[in-house]
């Protein structure tokens, strides 16, 4: 009986990072090419952003190709955001606390797109089981254990069989709830499973929400060294 | 009068301490009274300069939305609505504003910036701007004028080349290159850290509209004006007004919930003076028994007894309080010249409160004081008056 309950408490202690190991493996990219759009709604008005990027390891490189910001490129460097703006022919960094700035108005921050691993920062364990919208899901409380991640506390409602989250609510250190995530479609891609629409919704702006719509994606596409430096901006 | 001349100087003492009494009250009533209208007046005369005017006219989905400066609210064809409120004789001043948060970069550092971009013509006098600048020129033709701390956490001097960019109109991202040209003091924390000034024109060729404007601030010949004018404006559709009070929320209430509270002030303190009278006078009525029944026993009538001691404080009020008020009055004076600097105080702080307060020199404050003293001290001296009157020569003759 003893080691029932001690097999059992193992696993307990196993089980979310199991999960959050099989989440890694499905949002870890060894390089990517994608075309996106980002759908903005502030109450009535909508803005539609249309963008092409390329990303390998820690860095990224995204460029808006609708005609209110054709060309601004950004450029993730490691722990660095570069912008160019294209008027100006000129380049700003942004980091640190602009980090959590709005990204072009929308629902999600710089910060947002920075997180290389967003899971390393926190300590996981399953809160219950459920069904969530047909899919059956694990419910996980994570914890910021480092003192370093953007969001004190995240909920994540992950797919039992494909280890993608559903549902992700973000909290701060005081319980208040300031964003949520919404997984419209999720695509696979040989073996892996990746999120290619979802919804952001910063809660603390009203009516406001911003979907990203993968239109395109290709994996482990080849990417000539030297591709990520602010040189490649100008160009 | 001469009698009771007499008397205040027969103890000297005690009436040098009543007056000294209502000396202090006075005194602390128009130093204080100056200060706190320094204060209020002071930091509604920048709210109004810089943030609101006397009136703002704007889109009435940007005046709800006001706090986050949204730049996708704009008046986009504001000509036609300056033309006609120029017609008004109560408009001194339109001033056209686009008010936007930004992003300003140097080098590797990129800062939050407050931008309001006006014209440099006509908002000469609201802004002051040749008074605040500690460094460059206050051209806004080719550059930028910045707040004192957010250019030196920017490393920044004039001549320096800085990179502004924020969303667009149209929810684009836009960035514009301009040198500084000033670098200013604008007397207040929270403008000091993030306040950028530019050209109209500069910022609508970043914001990407041609006539575009967030505000338009109107700027009266009295302040007393504003409701008759408010409601005598005939704005578009889809715009508004408001006044500085209902712009400014709670800042507002706090304006008016102000006076109230320094006007209890003002009343414990005048209180307090007025015991020091009726406490002088009793005491004077009681010491003095044997002279009340004495004057009264060889033909001083009633009410001669009774003006004789209301005389008596009166004169004491008169006193402590015409040169209480008066030093109060000079002392205001004195600290209005350079005013009071708060700014070691303020300068972490984001309360909307200018660094130096000058106090308010008003000799309708000291009138005022002086009166309120004498009155206060005439209607003291009723009481003990009334007492003294009341004996009758037998009855003062017996109690002592």
């Amino acid at each position: 009986m003893i080691k029932i309950i001690f097999l059992a408490l193992l696993l307990q202690q196993v089980r979310p990072d199991f999960i959050l190991k099989k989440l890694r493996e499905n949002t870890k990219i060894e390089s990517i090419k994608f075309e996106a759009t980002m759908e903005i709604k502030k109450g009535k008005r909508r803005l539609l952003k249309e963008f092409y990027g390329y990303g390998k390891e820690d860095n990224f490189l995204m460029v808006f190709t609708n005609p209110e910001d054709r060309d601004v490129k950004y450029l993730k460097l490691e722990k660095d955001l570069y912008i160019y703006l294209p008027d100006i022919d000129d380049v700003v960094r942004i980091s640190g606390d602009m980090l959590k700035q709005s990204l072009m108005g929308s629902d999600l921050s710089y910060e947002d797109l920075m997180e290389d691993d967003p899971f390393s920062y926190y300590h996981a364990k399953i809160i219950k089981d459920t069904v969530l919208e047909g899919h059956k899901v694990y419910i996980l409380e994570l914890v910021d254990t480092t003192g370093k991640a953007p969001y004190y506390r995240v909920k994540l409602f992950v797919d039992k069989e494909k280890y993608i989250s559903w549902k992700e609510e973000l909290f701060t250190r005081s319980g208040r709830k300031i964003k949520e995530t919404e997984t419209l479609t999720v695509s696979r891609f040989g073996e892996r499973y990746y999120i290619t629409d979802f919804i952001m919704r910063d809660l603390r702006l009203r009516d406001s929400s911003t979907r990203i719509t993968f239109k395109k994606l290709q994996f482990d596409i080849e990417i000539p060294e030297g591709f990520f430096s602010k040189e490649t901006l100008y160009k | 009068m001469k009698m009771a001349l007499k008397n205040m100087l027969r103890n000297k003492r005690r009436s040098l301490l009543t007056i000294l009494s209502l000396f202090v009250a006075s005194f602390v009533v128009v130093a204080l009274y100056s200060y706190v209208q320094g204060f209020l007046k002071g930091t509604k005369e920048v709210l109004i300069n810089l943030e609101t005017g006397h009136i703002t006219i704007a889109r009435t989905e940007y005046l709800r939305k006001r706090v986050f400066l949204p730049v996708d609210e704009l008046i986009e064809e504001p000509s036609p609505i300056i033309h006609n409120l120029l017609k008004f004789k109560e408009v001194k001043l339109v001033a056209p504003r686009i008010k936007f948060i930004a992003l300003i970069s140097k080098g590797n550092t990129t800062k939050p910036a407050y931008i309001m971009a006006i014209d440099p013509v006509k908002e000469k006098s609201t802004l002051d701007i040749r008074n605040r600048l500690i460094k460059g020129s206050e051209n806004l033709e080719s550059g930028f004028i910045i707040g004192r701390d957010l250019a030196n956490s920017l490393k920044i001097n004039p001549g320096d080349t800085l990179i502004l960019f924020s969303r667009t109109t149209l929810g684009g991202l836009n960035g514009i290159k301009l040198p500084v040209s000033g670098i200013a003091n604008f007397g207040m924390s929270k403008l000091n850290r993030s306040f950028v000034i530019m050209s109209l024109k500069h910022a609508r060729k970043l914001l990407k509209t041609n006539e575009g404007v967030s505000e338009i601030l109107l700027f009266l010949q009295s302040e007393k004006q504003i409701h008759q004018l408010k409601a005598k404006l005939n704005l578009p559709p889809g715009t508004d007004a408001k006044s500085y009070m209902e712009l400014l929320g709670a800042f507002g209430i706090y304006f008016k919930l102000a006076g109230a509270f320094y006007g209890f002030i003002y009343i414990l303190i005048i209180g307090l003076a007025t015991f020091a009278i009726i406490n002088t006078m009793t005491v004077a009525v009681f010491e003095r028994l044997r002279e009340i029944g004495t004057l009264k026993a060889i033909g001083m009538t009633d009410n001669e007894v009774f003006m004789l001691f209301g005389m008596e404080g009166t004169m004491l009020g008169a006193l402590g309080g015409f040169f209480g008020s008066l030093l109060g009055l000079i002392f205001a004076y004195g600290l209005s010249i350079k005013g009071i600097n708060f700014e070691s105080i303020l300068k972490n702080t984001a309360f909307p409160m200018p660094y130096v307060i000058r106090p308010e020199v008003n000799f309708k404050v000291f009138l005022f004081a002086f009166i309120l003293t004498l009155i206060i001290s005439a209607l003291s001296s009723v009481f003990p008056a009334l007492y003294a009157r009341k004996l009758t020569p037998q009855e003062a003759l017996r109690q002592v």
